[in-house]
């Protein structure tokens, strides 16, 4: 981190304003993004965002400090990731308030329900962010059964890595199976480049997998 | 090579002192300032609430009365209740877990620990021929518990309070711990009871020291509390264990690590305009007792690390980050000013008053 006087683009909402501190990467966080909530960043990121790929997305947002190592936060960072994907591709009619309805239905996901219910936030993310592109709910035929069906093959994908749960690993888990799943089920086509080894979050994780997480080295 | 401990018997006070001298080296044991200790005290009528055990529903309050049994909280990660009395003998191991940890065979976190002091205890008990049993938890004979603990842990600190029943008295410790609290626990005995016979707790004493000097290869040097040690348990005996905050909602101020008050200031990474101006606010508010404040800025998301090693954060500002209540500040563990800069003269009365607490 270096101070600087110089004009400055935030990373996360996309504003440009007079800079105070950049990155060595030359990145900087404009003082609103910098004290907002969880949900008003990935808001703020999802609106913004050109990017195509929704890990990077999901990665940036990971990083922002408002985010902690695990949380019911990456149940929404996970739909509001795809989704902003999806309205970049310019494939689903997605506007602002799509997000702010993702993080509302994700909200209702309780902190630990993957060991408590059975059901990874993350996993249901991925079927919240269908269910949204689709427009389905509980009267819906195949856009009902296509939401359940993203869920339950993420859900599937994160049960295999074992535990303790990692919502990093459980969140990268999630997005490369929607990415999946939108390509075989619906033809749509994410690009997904992110190189995730080794993991950005490996050192502040204290209950890291380890050897045990495809993504630790 | 053996290493050397310190060895420090109490002199006669009340188990809220004694659980003030406890901490107050413990304290400077996590600090580096002195080695590891044994100390060992007499039995004082009490009930000692461990951990988050429960004031109103633990203890029998009108026989604790009527017995003149004084009601302590100890810090602990055990949410046990003990009674003990003038029968009972305390000692607490302090120390690194390094000291302990290599007795082990096979080492296994935290009980391996408990596992080289509880051999180090029956060492010394096992010129009384009897059959004891070792948990992580006590010290047994039968299914009956002699040897009741209360660890505590700071990262890789451990204090290990152990209460030995020489000659409680087993029917006030029944009346003493609530129904269900008793039931929770199971049978108690004593050495005499086991024994037939009245001990002193001198010559136990003597006993249990050469055992764990013997288990552990330690030698031992007499000690007292270093005047460091004794200001600060002064200072938790006014602030912590005398009151009753303290002893019924385990409610006390976050103090550093030798007893200073902490200003705690919680702002954006990296901080924001406002941010700075709150630091520099706070250290303005400070000028003239700096040496009796530590200051720690705290930058959301950075964790625990950027304070270094066994950093140590007030629970009112986990509370804070997980809130997302960004700027804040935090006197002695309490949330004091949040979002706006305070007045820097409202601010100093503030932590004046936390100081001279």
């Amino acid at each position: 981190m270096r101070k600087t006087e110089d004009y400055a683009e935030c990373t996360y909402c996309g504003k440009t304003e007079k800079a105070d501190y950049i990155c060595v990467e030359s990145h900087y966080i404009c003082e609103e993004c910098r004290l907002a909530k969880p949900e008003e960043i990935v808001r703020k990121t999802c609106m913004s965002t050109k990017m195509l790929d929704p890990l990077k997305v999901a990665v940036l947002i990971m990083k922002h400090p408002a985010i902690p190592i695990h949380g019911p936060e990456h149940h929404y960072i996970v739909s509001c990731s795809i989704l902003a994907s999806l309205r970049n591709l310019g494939v689903f009619n997605i506007d602002g308030f799509t997000f702010g309805r993702a993080i509302s239905r994700a909200k209702r996901i309780v902190y630990g329900s993957c060991g408590l219910l059975g059901v990874c936030g993350a996993a249901a993310g991925v079927g919240i962010a269908v269910s949204i592109a689709l427009n389905a709910n509980m009267m819906s035929d195949k856009e009902r059964s296509l939401a359940m069906k993203a869920t339950s093959e993420a859900l599937d994908a994160i049960q295999r890595l074992g535990g303790p749960r990692c919502c990093k690993l459980s969140t990268y888990t999630a997005i490369i199976t929607a990415v999946r799943f939108f390509k075989i089920e619906l033809g749509i086509s994410i690009p997904m480049n992110e190189n995730l080894t080794p993991c950005w979050f490996r050192f502040r994780n204290s209950e890291c997998l380890k050897e045990k997480c495809p993504y630790y080295v | 090579m053996a290493e050397n401990w310190r060895l420090i018997n109490l002199p006669m006070l009340n188990m809220k002192k004694y659980l003030a001298m406890l901490e107050a080296i413990f304290r400077s044991r996590r600090e580096n300032k002195t080695h590891d200790s044994l100390i060992v005290f007499n039995g004082y009528r009490s009930v000692i609430l461990g951990g988050s055990s429960s004031y109103s529903e633990g203890v029998n309050h009108e026989v604790c009365k009527r017995t003149g049994t004084e009601i302590v909280r100890a810090e602990s990660v055990s949410r046990k209740i003990i009674y003990e009395d003038e029968g009972s003998l305390n000692i607490a191991f302090i120390a690194h877990a390094s000291a302990l940890k290599s007795k082990a065979e096979r080492y296994i976190p935290v009980l391996s620990e408990y596992e080289a002091i509880n051999e180090a205890i029956l060492e010394g008990l096992k010129n009384y021929n009897m059959t004891f049993k070792s948990s992580p938890e006590c010290l047994c004979i039968g299914n009956s518990k002699l040897v009741e603990t209360l660890p505590y842990w700071f990262y890789d600190y451990l204090m290990y309070h152990a209460v030995i029943h020489l000659d409680t008295n087993l029917e006030n410790y029944k009346r003493i711990l609530s129904h269900e609290a008793l039931k929770e626990k199971g049978e108690i005995t004593s050495l005499a009871l086991e024994l037939g016979r009245k001990l002193r707790s001198e010559v136990v004493l003597k006993e249990i020291v050469r055992g764990v000097r013997k288990q552990l290869n330690i030698n031992f040097e007499n000690s007292t509390l270093t005047s460091e040690e004794k200001a600060l348990a002064d200072k938790l005996y006014r602030v912590k264990y005398s009151r009753m905050e303290w002893v019924k909602n385990r409610k006390a101020p976050f103090l550093s690590g030798m007893g200073k008050t902490t200003v705690e200031i919680f702002v954006a990474y990296p901080p924001t305009s406002k941010g700075r101006e709150l630091i520099k606010t706070v250290k303005e508010a400070i000028s003239g007792f700096d040496d009796k404040v530590e200051v720690k800025v705290w930058m959301r998301g950075r964790g625990l690390s950027q304070h270094g090693e066994n950093a140590e954060m007030s629970p009112a500002l986990r509370m804070a980050e997980k809130a997302n209540i960004i700027p804040a500040v935090i006197i002695n563990g309490e949330l004091k000013f949040k979002e706006d800069i305070p007045d820097v003269n409202m601010l100093r009365k503030a932590i004046i008053k936390a100081v001279y607490l």
